[in-house]
């Protein structure tokens, strides 16, 4: 019985209900591009298997009707082996689920679209009024296959839209298929597969993509890019390669934007300080704000350099293929293959990281990655990095290449890279001892990367990066300006330098309150508040140090990097790095860790044990150094 | 008629060699997801890559890269065409 369902009244406009679409289909098929393009929503895309790891839902209005649009992960089957398929299989057929659609938009891979009938004839069983959005369709044409959308029209029983999402060509015809209703059509396979078993279910769908598509002899460049892409010699090496012209690039290329922007801030607070009169308001415009925020914001290079690299591997196809590469030598630390996406992301930012791994089947492997996804060094370390390493290291060439600065950068990725599978290792070996679900992974096609993509994540992950410096670090700045301006105890000095009103200011006595707990870091009073600051937020820490030690003025015109390194002894400086390599200084992580293992123990857990090695390790580093 | 196949697992498989699934020895979550992912019983595909140091195997079959794990690949039982 096609199409009348959807009448039923307390679906329709009695605003009583707003209908749910949800957006199903396997893996890698296209479906987040779609589903940005039709809600305007710019979802995290990637080509890669499991990017959407959480439903987005957005309310659309179609014609004068609203309706509540659901991005489900994409899942091969509706017996889940994941956290994230789970949550696809729940939402679709779970009778009281808060997800449970009224329609299915079902979007199917064109160029590959086996397995998506194979999931698209489990959906069917459900009953729900469902279209076929089919994807990918260019691909088919550049290869020069044929697609015959009336034939799999005639095989599921509901009718099918061509789509080339990267584009937006059909979205428009797709959406006004949508606000008309009736396009839903409760799907009617034909013939019918045997039975449900797995086994007739495949044949059918194998059986119908014969008469569906047509594949041309594949000139796909996907082989043959594999073929030396994960050559045994030459794949490791690239992918070395790889990661190394990244770090080269967080330096060479972002360094000349790094020192434009900050002569531009260095040029508004000599603006404030010359066209004000010397006061508490220029004081805090200058020393409080821009001081404050500026400092942050000279690290924006980096983090798009850092955005623009990860979209790109992701997009083009080659982390599945990284994710296989490192399969074996994950294994060594009891995770797998599978873990490495997680933690790449990590280096991002721990959240979408932690995120992600909802993909892996394994309940402890899952686990055991996200308790090290902390120490994956994040985008927000980044600013505290590289102000150090720039303030302290030369800029000379090491074996002709490689930058000395990028060299000690990717010497701290490794060694939190290292010491975060060591704990992997441990973990695994103790509290989370069992055995787990093998790797298996689908290779996505190689594809170039969209460089609307590309932008718009870099844009958005740049906003948000911006965001923050505009909200947590300009409060925490003002904060730390304010009290850093309130004298508490007495000066016996009746004309007290900046450093002596520093001193003995509210930040000052707080700093020296906790100073002697990290003296054996060797952090003075200042460093030590940069540290206790930065636990809300990392980047926080180059903020409050451009404010404690451009105390006076007229410093504020050479750089931050400089002064660092005439105030703070070499020892001192690799011993924060030491201590931020480590420490789980992020609030949102711990909350992100508390929503994924339902409990507190386990982000209380990840939060001492990160600690203890940040703690003890710039103690190590400091008496090693000194 | 196949009198030069021969029956092994998946773990022994070289790659350049082309095999069909004979079937599975033991049922888990594993094999199941395999058999979604279309590896049912007679269907064939190619070795393409293996990993290094024994690491996952890349297979082609009906459109699909796959890479299997080598861990558990035993319980996959695939006789070799050529």
């Amino acid at each position: 019985m096609p199409s009348k369902n959807n009448l039923d009244p307390n679906h329709m406009v009695g605003q009583t209900k707003i209908p749910t679409i949800a957006f199903v289909g396997t893996p890698n098929c296209g479906k987040t591009t779609l589903f940005n393009a039709i809600t305007g929503l710019r979802q995290k895309i990637g080509n890669f298997p499991g990017v959407t790891v959480d439903s987005a839902i957005a309310l659309v209005t179609v014609g004068e009707k609203k309706y509540r649009m659901v991005d489900l992960p994409g899942t091969y089957s509706l017996s889940p082996k994941s956290p994230d398929e789970k949550l696809t299989a729940d939402a679709l057929a779970e009778p009281n689920s808060q997800l449970k659609p009224d329609f299915v938009v079902f979007v199917l891979d064109a160029s590959n679209p086996e397995k998506c009938l194979f999931l698209f004839a489990q959906v069917a069983e459900l009953n729900i009024p469902t279209l076929i959005s089919a994807t990918m369709i260019d691909e088919v044409k550049a290869s020069g296959g044929v697609f015959h959308d009336i034939e799999l029209e005639r095989k599921t029983g509901v009718q099918v839209f061509g789509v080339v999402g990267t584009k937006g060509l059909g979205v428009n015809e797709l959406i006004s298929a949508i606000g008309s209703e009736i396009s839903f059509q409760v799907p009617l396979l034909s013939p019918k597969p045997n039975s449900t078993a797995t086994e007739d279910v495949v044949q059918w769908s194998r059986q119908s993509v014969g008469d569906i598509l047509r594949r041309s002899e594949s000139k796909a460049p996907t082989k043959k890019i594999d073929q030396i892409a994960l050559h045994p010699v030459a794949g490791p090496l690239i992918f070395a390669f790889i990661m190394i012209a990244f770090f080269q690039s967080i330096f060479t290329v972002a360094e000349p934007i790094m020192n434009g922007l900050e002569l531009l801030i260095a040029f508004a607070q000599t603006h404030v300080n010359t066209q004000l009169t010397a006061g508490l308001l220029q004081d805090f415009l200058s020393q409080g704000v821009l001081a404050g925020i500026g400092s942050v914001i000279v690290f924006v290079p980096q983090i798009a350099i850092l955005f623009l690299f990860i979209t790109i591997l992701e997009d083009s196809g080659y982390l599945a293929r990284a994710a296989f590469l490192v399969d074996r030598s994950m294994g060594l630390f009891g995770l797998q293959g599978r873990s490495f996406v997680p933690l790449l992301g990590s280096f991002a930012c721990a959240i979408p990281g932690i995120l992600s791994a909802r993909s892996i089947p394994s309940p402890r492997d899952r686990l055991a990655t996200m308790l090290i996804a902390p120490l994956m060094t994040c985008s927000a370390r980044l600013p505290v990095y590289t102000l150090l390493i720039g303030a302290f290291f030369p800029a000379g060439v090491l074996f002709g290449f490689l930058s000395i600065r990028a060299a000690v950068l990717l010497g701290l990725y490794l060694t939190a890279i290292v010491s975060g599978l060591l704990v992997a290792l441990l973990l695994k070996k103790t509290l989370l001892s069992g055995s787990t679900m093998p790797f298996l992974i689908e290779f996505p096609p190689y594809r170039l990367p969209s460089l609307r993509n590309v932008s718009i994540t870099v844009w958005l992950r740049v906003m948000d990066f911006l965001k923050t410096a505009g909200t947590t670090i300009l409060v925490l700045s003002v904060l730390m300006w304010g009290l850093s301006r309130i004298p508490v105890s007495d000066l016996n000095n009746p004309n007290p330098t900046r450093e002596q009103q520093l001193e003995h200011s509210a930040l000052g006595v707080m700093g020296k309150a906790f100073q002697p707990f990290f003296s054996p870091c060797g952090f003075d009073w200042k460093l030590t508040v940069g540290i206790l600051a930065s636990f809300t937020a990392r980047e926080v820490f180059v903020s409050v140090m451009a404010q404690l030690y451009s105390a006076d003025a007229r410093n504020s015109e050479s750089s931050l990097r400089s002064i660092l390194s005439k105030n703070i002894t070499f020892a001192s400086a690799l011993s924060v790095l030491a201590f931020y390599v480590y420490a789980l200084q992020c609030m949102s992580t711990i909350a992100v860790l508390r929503r994924e293992t339902r409990s507190w123990k386990w982000p209380l857990f990840a939060f001492a044990y990160t600690f203890a090695l940040a703690y003890s390790s710039s103690v190590i580093v400091y008496y090693i150094a000194r | 008629m196949v009198t030069d196949s021969t029956d092994m697992t998946f773990k022994e498989l070289k790659s350049g060699k082309r095999a069909t699934i004979i079937g599975y020895a033991r049922t888990t979550d594993f094999t199941d997801r395999l058999m979604e992912m279309g590896l049912t019983p007679g269907t064939s595909f190619d070795v393409l890559s293996k990993a290094p140091m024994g690491g996952p195997t890349e297979i082609f079959y009906s459109g699909s890269h796959i890479a299997v794990g080598m861990h558990e690949s035993e319980s996959i039982l695939v006789k070799i065409l050529n």
